[in-house]
């Protein structure tokens, strides 16, 4: 048998054994205990397609704009905002909030570099930030259908009255871009258990496949690595690293890889 | 504002069909809306490449277009997950002759590699499909837990440890449970004369 075949076999595989596959992936996800950080859910309004289009163009424009930091591994993941950390507050403007009508679960969300989206009130991860373009989200769809899978979108036009921009659907997963597929905030807070930090900044390498949590310490910065082919690079996903020692590891895979 | 009269929900399957049906160019708009990010998961798992990804979408969205109607999926996630997955193990495999991947459903597949040997004279004549109807007959008589591992694992190419965070348990046990299966798989294949 060659692997071609293989492939295609499975790729053949039965509609119904996919359609018991799929009722059993819903099931244990409606099984899921609720989060402890109700945070994570909003903070994790993955690549919402509805208005990815729309900010298109202020993405590219402010991640053009040479007065943006480039991240600590020169490939531009992360811009550091540290000075505006002021700006990012969760609290919404009360003409804003009459708009909705003073609807509590109105929250404010700023696009990140990775095209999530990051809750105002979760300051830890501020420095990913790109743009203070404020988006507005409501949790659930039309008619309240899917309350909690589905939320609306608004922002504010130069005018401040709320424009309707979209809904997305939001998966029960909370998976970070790419690289380490599967990767959750969940996971890289555990990571964190027992580090004393200040902060932390989450940054992707698209050459590395790499995503490297940044550990602002308070005795010293640790970077912690998750990448989609570790034994590529020498590095354990999950595992702590000076940046020293990082920077080592990595040159060293880059001799071995060009030799 | 008007909140209620701008908002917008996640369509059912049976309405998106429906959409496809009547040539309504909005069945893609719904498509994008509900399943992209499953979609795309799907599709980075096996090219490991966003712009290929979003490119096997976009060809997922014509394939689909071009399936319905005469198809009328009754579960149109699974029939969306299919073209994806052929979509984007023909961009795989383009990837692969140009020694450019590096992906979870490389590293799903190299597990695999028991099952694979040269083509002999018999193996040769065996026709694909008898081979997925023989996997299919194998992966339908697993218990659900064990179906799901296969699937998510050697179908949508999750990482184990995608796998093990749904289910609720540890990687290695997803690791054990996997072993378990291709113990049985290959039995199967044995006795119906595969050679493996």
């Amino acid at each position: 048998m060659t692997q071609e075949k293989l492939i295609d076999a499975i790729t053949d595989l039965d509609s119904d054994i996919l359609d018991r596959y799929f009722d059993m992936k819903a099931d244990l996800a409606s099984k899921k205990k609720p989060r402890k950080r109700t945070w994570v859910k909003w903070a994790s309004l993955a690549a919402c397609f509805a208005i990815a289009i729309m900010i298109a163009i202020p993405f590219i424009n402010k991640t053009n704009n040479p007065n943006i930091n480039a991240g600590v591994f020169g490939n531009g993941d992360t811009s550091l905002f540290e000075s505006h950390r002021g700006d990012f507050t969760p609290k919404i403007e009360d003409s804003i909030l009459t708009q909705f009508e003073n609807n509590d679960e109105v929250k404010k969300v700023y696009l990140l570099r990775t095209n999530d989206w990051f809750l105002s009130d979760d300051l830890a991860d501020f420095s990913q930030v790109v743009s203070t373009d404020i988006v507005y989200i409501v949790p659930g769809g039309e008619k309240g259908e899917n309350i909690d899978t589905t939320y609306t979108l608004y922002y504010a036009n130069n005018d401040k009255k709320i424009e309707y921009v979209g809904s997305s659907s939001v998966s029960n997963k909370v998976n970070l871009p790419y690289g380490f597929v599967g990767l959750t905030y969940e996971i890289i807070d555990n990571a964190l258990n027992g580090i004393s930090y200040n902060d932390y900044v989450i940054t992707y390498s698209n050459r590395l496949s790499t995503v490297f949590v940044w550990v602002r310490g308070e005795a010293e910065d640790v970077i912690i690595t998750y990448s989609m082919r570790p034994d590529f690079l020498g590095l354990e996903n999950g595992g702590r690293y000076k940046l020293d020692d990082l920077k080592a590891i990595l040159e060293e895979s880059y001799k071995k890889a060009t030799e | 504002m008007e909140l209620q009269t701008n908002r917008t929900s996640v369509m059912s399957d049976e309405k998106i069909v429906e959409l496809y049906w009547q040539r309504d160019e909005q069945a893609i708009k719904e498509t994008d809306i509900k399943y992209k990010k499953f979609l795309l998961s799907v599709a980075m798992n096996i090219v490991h490449d966003m712009c290929d990804s979003e490119e096997c979408l976009n060809d997922t969205y014509i394939g689909t277009w071009n399936a319905i109607p005469p198809a009328r999926p009754v579960a149109l996630q699974a029939f969306l997950g299919s073209i994806m997955r052929r979509t984007a193990i023909d961009r795989f495999r383009a990837n692969n002759r140009q020694k450019r991947i590096a992906s979870e459903f490389a590293v799903s597949l190299s597990e695999l590699e028991d099952f694979i040997a040269d083509d002999g004279d018999m193996t040769a004549e065996i026709e694909t499909k008898e081979l997925a109807k023989t996997i299919s007959n194998f992966v339908r008589s697993l218990p659900d837990r064990q179906m799901f591992i296969f699937v998510s694992r050697y179908y949508i190419a999750d990482p184990i440890s995608t796998i093990s965070k749904e289910l609720g348990c540890s990687v290695s046990t997803v690791k054990r449970e996997i072993e378990a299966i291709k113990i049985g798989l290959k039995k199967q294949l044995e006795s119906e004369g595969y050679i493996v």
